[in-house]
């Protein structure tokens, strides 16, 4: 290929900026406003690129998205970027790019012997022959062997934001018809337009104009559009996807075409769109010519070819011949010749051309072949020579060969595929159009119109006759797919092979599958398919459009959530406190609690020993503030929550509390937790740590589907309230020497009562409850003043060597105690039966959500897993939850542990577990399997430690 | 002991980018008001014993010194000055008991509320939620509340001020913040 | 991705919403009295239409409410939108 240094004048590159860049370790020198691909073949570089399956070399094919040869991989590092079209890469100062699936480098590459390969390697090789002895044994070779580019190894350093947008109106692509479109509708003030395009630039083919009257209407119609508040302009925008009610999604690339460099914008942008009206004007893509070595380097989109010349102002040939089947490729010839370069040759399968083309064709002293077909191509590293047969009256033969032509360059037109990508995902039915031989949007199924050639509607007469391939030659090396190496043959093979529908043939042969996903091959394929399968093509249809139109970054989906921000995160009023006292955070469903808090060198066992025992012989502070606290209101709500739970709350007087199990409708526990009657009409409920917020959804629920008749508020407060579990025998001590108006005396303040007053000057709840087994109280304090509670009391404490526990130390205390934990105790199957609640089921009257499904057949099956304590038989033994309880006959499982910790109270491991038909075994000797090792225990009555219960009433 | 000190959600973080700016607002005092409104006319007999402009779905409306916003049907949250919700709560809370027709709870602790600012307070709002934040849409007035950086969160755009407010759960507030940081990183100087 | 009309806070994206499946589907008056095989189709027989489906959805991200929505499972067009105390629409209104 020629080297063009020089520039024709009118070129849309800044011959006053040049620009150095490196490519394949060799520094070349582009221009601003190149692309790197423009760059590549000013440098005369022809070969760019490999095939991913034969390692064929590949030249620049097209000028833009279609682009399926020069996907280079761009810089290096943590800022590698894969499979970047070359077409797509602005050209910057310093760009770095290498060739891929190459080695040495695509010039030379070792694997390109694979191309004599071809004939042993069809459609389905891979399906037929790594078979044997399994896939997975040649997998490594394949991998190493077929491929295309790296995905880098390293984290992305650059930023990706996430943001959305409402219009009215949505134009999507900036050529002369989307700007029309957006001159229209942004006429008026109120409407918001908003008008989108891929390129560096708007104007889409206008860009590749030779004429003077074209550039100036751009550039009037773009001022025009700068001048108007009302619409705002998105270049270096792909829209990828179009989904129901109009909402599309769009990728921004905001700062990527500066190089590998960290700044503040982010790399890209992830647009979703939510539109009122969408204006599709993202024109037509040119389609290769089918024929036999059609993929060699030199052989480019006629298109392609005039926009290099007309925008890139390179001079790419002294020798193009021109191919094609319709008249588009005329006028790109003649344009060629009006600005003074040479044009070898048309070759054209049509025998008659509009005489006015012919005529000028002439006139400018190009040769032409009518009703001729281009048989072979030769050439190393560039197309040299181009063999020409007449095809015969029928169409379906060659005659004699008519001549061979020496050239440089092959540009071909099969005719214009409209860009209907964005049309049909939104659900518009398309339709078959013969006089051009393409799809055309029909039907649209949302608000949306189709303009300019996307529409079909060309401009200029094509008088297309289609040749989905050349007759009467092998359809060997006829390529349709140049990435992924699929031939007409292929095409053929999979319809002898009776896969006729498209879909089939597409994943068989892999056609289309390539990164471009088919911009240039799919129509050639399916025209193929019809010919072989003798049907008209609508009738073998288009595989289906998916999003993305084009491939999308990743990171770009992620945005900002990442790492730390992967999840919303929930942070306890005293988050402070408990950093300063060294405390190790674990996240809780979404909150984040102190799980221990180690003194220096201190192992996390040796911290929850020290806690749990400073629990029990003194005192111990706990943040419980994600304690749940929903508030009950209504001349209802006793109803609803005896309805709600499986305990009786029409028994439970003012002032009380009282344990309560909530089920689902399916008898499933969901939750369990203390209700306390704090007025008639006025309920509190505790309800699990971190489950606040889904109890507080079933309740509503309940209360807006089914029973809408009751009057009922459900309040969630938990968030208002900072509690603080203080446990342990020296625990009112401790709360004595706070200021408050609540007797916390021993004979005032029994266990499961619950007090209002006010501590330390605020608002305060006390409920005597315990999850540890010793006196507990659960201090509730406005949430802002928890801070300074918690301080209060670490202070108060310290003459009683308080000691701040965390929720694993509280997970070790409750499982000596046997208490409950629902989630960890139990499972998505365990019903109240199971936890030991029949008899007290069966002394409340009244109906209660999921009572009736306690009665089905399941519900009453004696081997049910029932929750139990396991003793091990080794005193020094330790089992970790999760370890599987097994049948008798050690064959399967039959429960498993669901808590374990080593208890320092008592020296040995204490543990609970969901055991099959456990209650019905208490002493039963038993076999444990955990990691990796069985031993021996048995099943006991949960709660090994204080089994009296005295100390929390102490 | 003397009376417990309290403190702020944020604690005096907060984020100050040239066109963007997140502060928390510790001025406000939150009270939930409640109502039984399913049977027909409660609403406006809550609105009435109360005295109070009671906002339509996604509004917000002044009184005096009291800003309410819409929260949810039969649900609105009423801000007044800090220290003094308590009183309010009470007062309001006697005007309905006869009627037992709503309910008052004071949330000013279970909230953080956050002044968003900035040039560029739309464009990263638009970033956390689908809603079209564009000054046609959502003017003065405004109420609602959203799907926000993956969390349900009130936003509003009240009368008379200079930004947008944001609440959402306390224990939310840190995580707004970091989120708010990261969303906002080329916020800088154009 | 679809667009729903909540009741009271007007349009929303999907993502605001949680689908809680069919709608309509009647508590039995006294569960104790009706057979397993009625109870079990109540907890789980439900329908599968390819057309409009009766489903309700909830406004988690907003203001909570539960509502009823018809939407035709094929083209993902919202055809209804109402409340839990208004009465399904009938097929004319749908346009159907």
């Amino acid at each position: 290929m020629k080297r063009t240094v020089e520039r024709l004048s009118g070129a849309r590159v800044d011959v006053s900026r040049p620009l150095t860049f490196m490519f394949d370790g060799q520094p070349y020198r582009g221009f601003a406003g190149d692309s790197l691909a423009s760059a590549l073949l000013a440098n005369g570089l022809s070969v760019v690129g490999r095939s991913f399956k034969l390692h064929r070399p590949r030249g620049v094919l097209g000028t833009g998205k279609e682009e399926c040869n020069a996907l280079v991989q761009l810089e290096s590092g943590a800022f590698s970027e894969p499979n970047a079209r070359a077409t797509l890469v602005p050209l910057y100062k310093g760009l770095n790019a290498t060739g891929q699936n190459a080695w040495p480098n695509v010039q030379f590459d070792l694997l390109g012997a694979m191309g004599a390969l071809k004939r042993f390697l069809p459609a389905s090789f891979y399906y037929k022959t790594f078979m044997w002895p399994n896939w997975h044994s040649w997998e490594w070779l394949i991998r190493r062997v077929a491929g295309l580019g790296a995905a880098p190894l390293s984290a992305d350093p650059q930023g990706y934001i996430k943001q959305n947008i409402h219009a009215d109106v949505v134009v999507i692509g900036a050529g002369r018809s989307g700007l029309q479109a957006a001159l229209s509708a942004s006429a008026d003030e109120s409407c918001r337009v908003l008008l989108i395009d891929e390129q560096e630039e708007f104007g889409g083919a206008l860009l590749a104009s030779p004429l003077d009257a074209d550039r100036q209407w751009l550039d009037d119609a773009l001022a025009q559009l700068e001048a108007r508040a009302n619409i705002t302009l998105l270049r270096r925008t792909t829209v990828n996807g179009y989904y129901d009610n109009n909402v599309l999604a769009a990728l921004e690339r905001v700062s990527n075409h500066l190089g590998p460099v960290v700044v503040e914008r982010p790399r890209e942008r992830l647009w979703r769109i939510f539109a009122g009206r969408v204006v599709l004007a993202t024109g037509a893509l040119e389609r290769p010519m089918v024929f036999p070595n059609n993929d060699r380097p030199g052989i480019m989109l006629a298109s392609a070819l005039a926009e290099y010349t007309h925008r890139y102002g390179l001079t790419l040939a002294e020798r193009p011949v021109f191919y094609t089947n319709n008249d588009t490729a005329w006028r790109r010839a003649l344009a060629l010749a009006d600005a003074g370069l040479p044009v070898l040759a048309i070759v054209d399968t049509r025998t008659a051309v509009d005489g006015e083309l012919l005529q000028q064709a002439e006139a400018a002293g190009i040769d032409i072949y009518l009703g001729t077909a281009i048989t072979n191509t030769a050439g190393r590293g560039g197309v040299r020579k181009v063999t020409l047969h007449r095809i015969a009256a029928d169409g379906g033969s060659l005659g004699g060969a008519v001549t061979s032509l020496r050239c440089d360059l092959l540009a071909m037109s099969g005719g214009w595929t409209p860009t209907i990508h964005l049309y049909s995902q939104s659900g518009g039915r398309l339709q078959y159009r013969d006089s051009d031989a393409c799809f055309v949007p029909a039907d649209a199924h949302q608000s949306v119109s189709v303009v300019g050639r996307a529409n079909g509607d060309f401009g200029e007469p094509a008088n297309l006759q289609p040749q989905w391939l050349t007759p009467d030659v092998s359809s060997e090396k006829q390529w349709l797919d140049f990435q992924y190496d699929v031939t007409a043959s292929d095409i053929q093979l999979a319809a002898r092979e009776n896969f006729v529908s498209v879909e089939h043939v597409k994943r068989y042969t892999t056609n289309g599958m390539s990164v471009d996903q088919g911009k240039t091959s799919n129509i050639n394929g399916l025209g193929v398919l019809a010919q072989t399968l003798g049907r008209p093509v609508p009738e073998v249809g288009t595989t289906r459009f998916r999003p993305p139109y084009h491939p999308t970054t990743v990171g770009a989906f992620a945005g900002v959530e990442l790492g730390a921000l992967y999840a919303p995160y929930q942070r306890l009023p005293a988050h402070a406190l408990h950093e300063a006292a060294g405390a190790v955070f674990e996240d809780y469903g979404a909150w984040r609690r102190p799980a221990y808090y180690p003194g220096p060198g201190e192992s996390e066992e040796r911290a929850l020993a020290r806690e749990s025992l400073a629990v029990r012989q003194g005192v111990g502070l706990l943040d419980y503030s994600p304690l749940g606290k929903l508030e009950v209101h209504g001349p209802d709500a006793r109803e609803f929550l005896n309805r709600v739970y499986i305990n009786n709350i029409q028994t439970l007087k003012v002032g009380g509390a009282r344990y309560g199990l909530m089920l689902d409708e399916g008898g499933i526990v969901i939750d369990d937790g203390i209700v306390v009657c704090l007025a008639e009409d006025h309920f509190l409920l505790n309800t699990t740590s971190g489950g606040a917020q889904a109890i507080h959804q079933h309740l509503e629920e309940w209360l807006q589907c089914e029973w809408l008749d009751l009057e009922v508020i459900v309040n969630n407060l938990t968030s208002q309230w900072a509690t603080l579990m203080l446990s342990g025998p020296k625990a009112r001590d401790v709360l004595c020497k706070l200021s408050g108006d609540i007797d916390v005396s021993r004979e005032a303040f029994a266990h499961m009562q619950f007090r209002e007053g006010t501590l330390l000057g605020q608002p305060c709840r006390i409920l005597r409850a315990s999850f540890t087994g010793e006196v507990s109280f659960e201090i509730s304090v406005p949430a802002g003043h928890g801070p300074a509670l918690w301080q209060a009391l670490m202070t108060a404490g310290d003459e009683y060597d308080i000691a701040p526990f965390g929720l694993e130390s509280l997970m070790l205390l409750r499982t000596e105690k046997g208490y409950l934990h629902i989630g960890s105790d139990t499972d998505g199957n365990t019903m109240p039966q199971d936890l030991g609640w029949a008899p007290a089921i069966e002394k409340k009257p009244a109906d209660f959500i999921g009572r009736r499904s306690l009665a089905q057949a399941v519900g009453k099956d004696p081997d049910r897993f029932q929750f139990t304590g396991i003793e091990l038989m080794d005193p020094d033994g330790r089992v970790e939850s999760g370890a599987h309880v097994l049948t008798s006959d050690g064959s399967s499982t039959a429960g498993y542990v669901t808590s374990a910790f080593h208890s320092p109270s008592l020296g040995r491991t204490v543990a609970l577990g969901l055991v099959a038909g456990a209650h019905a075994r208490d002493g039963e000797k038993i076999t444990i399997f955990g990691q990796g090792s069985k031993q021996a225990a048995r099943l006991v009555k949960p709660g090994a430690y204080d089994e009296a219960g005295e100390a929390l009433n102490g | 002991m003397d009376n417990a000190a309290r403190e702020s959600v944020l604690a005096g973080h907060e984020l100050a980018r040239e066109r963007f700016s997140v502060r928390e607002n510790t001025s406000l005092g939150l009270i939930r008001l409640q109502a039984f409104h399913r049977k027909a006319g409660n609403v406006d007999a809550v609105a009435r014993q109360l005295g109070l402009p009671l906002p339509r779905p996604c509004q917000s409306a002044r009184d005096e010194d009291m800003q309410l916003f819409w929260s949810a049907p039969g649900e609105w949250i009423l801000a007044s000055p800090a220290g003094s919700e308590r009183e309010i709560a009470q007062l309001l809370q006697s005007r309905l008991d006869n009627s037992a027709l709503a309910v008052t709870s004071v949330v000013t602790d279970s909230r953080v509320t956050l002044e968003l600012g900035g040039a560029a307070v739309r464009d990263v709002l638009a970033r956390g939620s689908t809603l079209d934040f564009h000054p046609s849409q959502f003017g003065a007035g405004r109420c609602v509340t959203t799907r926000f950086a993956g969390i349900p969160a009130m936003l509003t755009y009240p009368e008379g001020g200079e930004g947008f407010l944001l609440f959402a759960d306390r224990s939310l507030g840190h995580y707004l913040l970091d989120w708010f940081a990261a969303a906002s990183a080329d916020c800088v100087a154009e | 991705m679809i667009v729903i009309q909540c009741p009271w806070c007007g349009s929303r994206s999907e993502e605001e919403f949680t689908c809680g499946g069919e709608s309509h589907i009647l508590r039995p008056e006294k569960p104790a009295e009706v057979s397993d095989e009625e109870w079990a189709a109540y907890l789980y027989q439900r329908k599968n239409p390819k057309g409009v489906h009766y489903e309700r959805w909830r406004h988690t991200y907003g203001c909570r409410q539960w509502f009823n929505v018809a939407r035709d499972t094929v083209t993902h067009e919202v055809v209804a939108v109402y409340r839990m105390n208004e009465p399904r629409p009938t097929p004319e209104a749908e346009g159907a």
